[in-house]
């Protein structure tokens, strides 16, 4: 089989009668480009033979784009932006303490929480500069195909999450690429090992990129490829360990020493040559100029091994949580295949020898199966093949319930498409709304997951607290695409809708926000938010109001007065347009009812354990 | 189009016992999906797309109820209309001896604090599972519905407690 060869320029033939689909690695470092033709993948490589374009974008003085130059020294150059695809500036700034060069934090550039880099003369967004890398890519397919290509599996880390995957299906829309269809990195290998290998059994997919880390676990037969578990770790790859050797250069040869973004570029990119070296080499001496001074660096592989130690570890002890998770035991992975080029680094293939045993496989190019995949899978979903692919849902999804607590109704590593439903009830006399909250995560609590669409379900007829039964069944297609309806089983009342991402950028404003004016765009963004928290506010008083309805003797008099008191104060904020003074008197409200939520819930399970019986008693257990 | 009036077993053309070989399944698991994958229709109508989404749905709710050994058996009973732990009056509940044991089992979970020690109490309750499971297929067997469904409720908190040593596994990882 042909699949790993690289196809130099000029050599293709016929290869326009069948519209050829193109696969895209879009990585952290270095993204790459695929092309399926008669079952016969190759990755397209540039007129010097390579593969791999850097995933740099650098916005030059005469207003020009160009892609993929890692000898930049500019700092409007762009680096790395997969890492912040899906983040809000907030997000962003928890993540990181000082590394990431020209992000815009002025307050006032930031009121919409938009992560924007400050490149010359204007200010551009991650998916911005993520759509650049992609036009490159597609260009370069066109040049190859001599035919337009406007449809692309693109390949994304299988822990990135709704937002990110959304700027990255925006990013593609704005280069003019249709997604056929978003595939987890690790997958994507998998489909392309175990077609070429043709393998069979279980087998574990250990990605470590640039920027993220992947652990999946796949069931691979007669070209069927099932996912079993998967987990990982977007702000953990290749970028960290140079970021250790920048911090050690640092301080022990520059420690007094002033140094400007430039600098400090230099410095790091100078640590990624080092880390490649001592992936080959036991050690090494490297110059750099500082301010006109020269500065002598050495380095050996163990001082870069204890550096790093503690990252690798961590890759372990989520592999050993993905195989916890899907009821595996390590004896029956048979085979570990490594991805990304980070796990070129000896230490990462040592730990995991020791951690699951001589069983590892890097006789395939880790740089290029993802893209591969990708092209197979691309293949499959236009001209069709012989491979299917059954995915998972990386996350759970669930539902608010009473208290603030979430309701799993899919669990993580349930596969794609599947359907499942809950019942709920009123939990009041004659109420006739029910909020829907759907959020997705695997903690607890709603604050702590991602909250992915809010509605409510109304003209449910009054009834008795517990009367009426609403149905909420999710369903998952297999793109991925979440549908949540909600149905009042007596009525046949019934809300349906499809989850969008409510945070980020909204789908269908996305051209018009980044192409148009910034302004119109902040606006409309605001107006939204604005909208939101309205909506938020209405659910939280009504369901206020409703509790103060049945429960009122919990309270005294003076903590009724002060409840009713902010419920006043939100309904007025609410014909206005202040959204801070409107999110700040939700969260005080949300804050004094917190004891009177307590008592309820109390004196509900008081009444609960009155009238017990051992079945009861049971169902606490 | 799959039917999808067709209980779980016949979809995967099995007798409905309670013991199944989880290989076959899977094998003919791999076969229907590949069959009626909504991503084998890609070009078809949207008719066609709407009724593989429905088939590959049904299939994969079969899949998850058969090849797991609680929901299994809380399908069969299903389909002999024996409800177990539910509120209804004509529900099979819990015996007291089995809560008694179900609150030690957790007490003494609460209280270990190692890997190693989490990972010995995971081994005793998974042994504790697999002779519930036994004693299962027998009932099952001798179609004694109603010590069989007794045992599942014993096999639910087994599970759940399984589900909690998991957790807490996950946890000491973190």
């Amino acid at each position: 089989m042909m699949l790993l060869d690289i196809h130099e320029p000029g050599e293709s033939s016929d290869n326009n009668d069948i519209g050829a689909t193109i696969g895209i690695d879009l990585g952290t470092t270095n993204s790459l480009v695929a092309i399926a033709n008669q079952g016969v993948y190759e990755v397209i490589a540039d007129e010097n033979g390579k593969f791999l374009i850097p995933s740099i974008v650098e916005y030059l003085k005469d207003g020009n784009v160009e892609v993929g130059n890692k000898f930049s020294d500019s700092t409007n150059a762009i680096r790395s932006v997969k890492r912040l695809m899906g983040k809000s500036f907030g997000d962003i700034k928890d993540l990181y303490d000082n590394d990431i060069h020209n992000v815009v934090d002025s307050k006032e550039d930031n009121e919409d929480n938009i992560v924007y880099f400050d490149v010359g003369d204007k200010k551009v967004t991650a998916i911005e500069v993520s759509a650049e890398i992609l036009k490159e890519l597609k260009n370069r397919a066109e040049a190859e195909l001599s035919n337009i290509v406007d449809k692309a599996v693109i390949t994304v880390p299988a822990y990135f999450d709704d937002a990110a995957r959304q700027s990255t299906k925006d990013a593609a829309k704005l280069a003019g690429i249709d997604v056929l269809r978003l595939v987890n990195e690790p997958t994507a290998a998998a489909l392309c090992y175990g077609l070429d290998k043709e393998a069979e059994g279980i087998y574990a997919i250990y990605d470590l990129g640039g920027g993220t880390f992947d652990v999946s676990i796949l069931k691979m037969e007669k070209g069927v490829f099932q996912v079993i578990a998967t987990g990982g770790d977007t702000f953990l790859g290749g970028d960290d360990f140079d970021n250790e050797i920048t911090k050690y250069i640092i301080e022990k040869y520059l420690n007094d020493i002033e140094l400007s973004s430039e600098d400090l570029l230099r410095i790091q990119k100078l640590s990624r040559e080092i880390k490649e070296i001592l992936s080959e080499d036991d050690t090494g001496e490297w110059k750099i100029n500082i301010s006109g001074e020269e500065y002598n660096i050495l380095f050996t592989r163990s001082l870069f091994e204890e550096k790093v130690a503690s990252l690798v570890d961590k890759t372990i002890s989520t592999f050993s949580r993905v195989l916890i998770d899907s009821d595996l035991k390590r004896d029956e992975i048979q085979g570990v295949v490594l991805v990304g080029g980070s796990t070129r680094m000896p230490i990462v293939r040592e730990k995991l020898n020791k951690f699951i045993g001589d069983i590892i496989i890097a006789d395939i190019n880790p740089d290029k199966v993802v893209a591969i995949g990708a092209a197979i899978q691309a293949e499959s979903l236009t001209q069709g093949n012989n491979t299917l692919l059954i995915d998972v849902t990386p996350l759970s999804l669930g539902l608010e319930t009473y208290g603030g607590l979430v309701e799993v109704i899919i669990h993580r590593n349930t596969p794609i498409p599947c359907s499942a439903s809950q019942k709920f009830t009123t939990f009041k006399d004659g109420q006739t709304g029910l909020k829907i909250h759907v959020l997705q995560g695997e903690r607890e609590m709603v604050d702590q997951c991602r909250s992915l669409a809010q509605f409510e379900l109304k003209n449910i007829p009054p009834m008795k607290a517990g009367a009426a039964i609403v149905e909420v069944t999710f369903t998952m297609d297999s793109d991925g695409l979440l549908t949540v309806s909600a149905r009042e089983e007596t009525t046949g009342t019934q809300q349906e809708i499809e989850v969008k991402p409510s945070y980020g950028l909204p789908a269908n404003k996305i051209e018009e926000m980044l192409l148009d004016s910034m302004n119109n765009a902040k606006d409309d963004i605001m107006r939204r938010l604005l909208a939101e928290v309205k909506v938020e506010a209405d659910i939280t008083v009504t369901s206020v109001e409703s509790a103060l309805e049945s429960d009122r003797e919990l309270l005294s008099y003076e903590e009724y007065e002060n409840i009713t008191s902010v419920i006043d104060d939100i309904k007025e904020l609410m014909l206005g347009d202040d959204r801070d003074k409107l999110d700040i008197a939700i969260k005080h409200l949300d804050k004094i009812t917190g004891p009177f939520a307590e008592k309820r819930v109390n004196k509900s399970l008081g009444e609960y354990l009155e009238g017990e019986s051992v079945n009861e008693f049971a169902k606490k257990l | 189009m799959l039917d999808l009036t067709k209980d779980f077993f016949d979809v995967f053309n099995i007798e409905k016992s309670f013991s199944i070989d989880k290989n076959h399944i899977e094998k003919e698991y791999f076969l229907l999906q590949n069959k009626y994958h909504p991503d084998r229709f890609v070009n078809a109508s949207e008719e066609e797309k709407f009724e593989a989404a429905q088939s590959s749905i049904f299939i994969n709710k079969a899949y998850n109820t058969l090849k797991d050994d609680l929901k299994r058996s809380e399908y069969i009973l299903k389909i002999q209309s024996i409800m177990v732990n539910t509120e209804s009056s004509d529900s099979i509940k819990p015996c007291p001896i089995l809560l008694m044991e179900v609150m030690e089992d957790r007490d003494q979970l609460s209280e270990l604090k190692n890997f190693d020690d989490i990972q010995d109490f995971e081994n005793r309750i998974n042994s504790k599972k697999e002779k519930c499971l036994n004693e299962l297929d027998n009932e099952f067997n001798n179609e004694n519905y109603n010590d069989a469904a007794s045992l599942t409720i014993r096999l639910q908190f087994l599970t759940k407690i399984l589900e909690e040593i998991r957790l807490k596994k996950l946890k000491e990882l973190q």
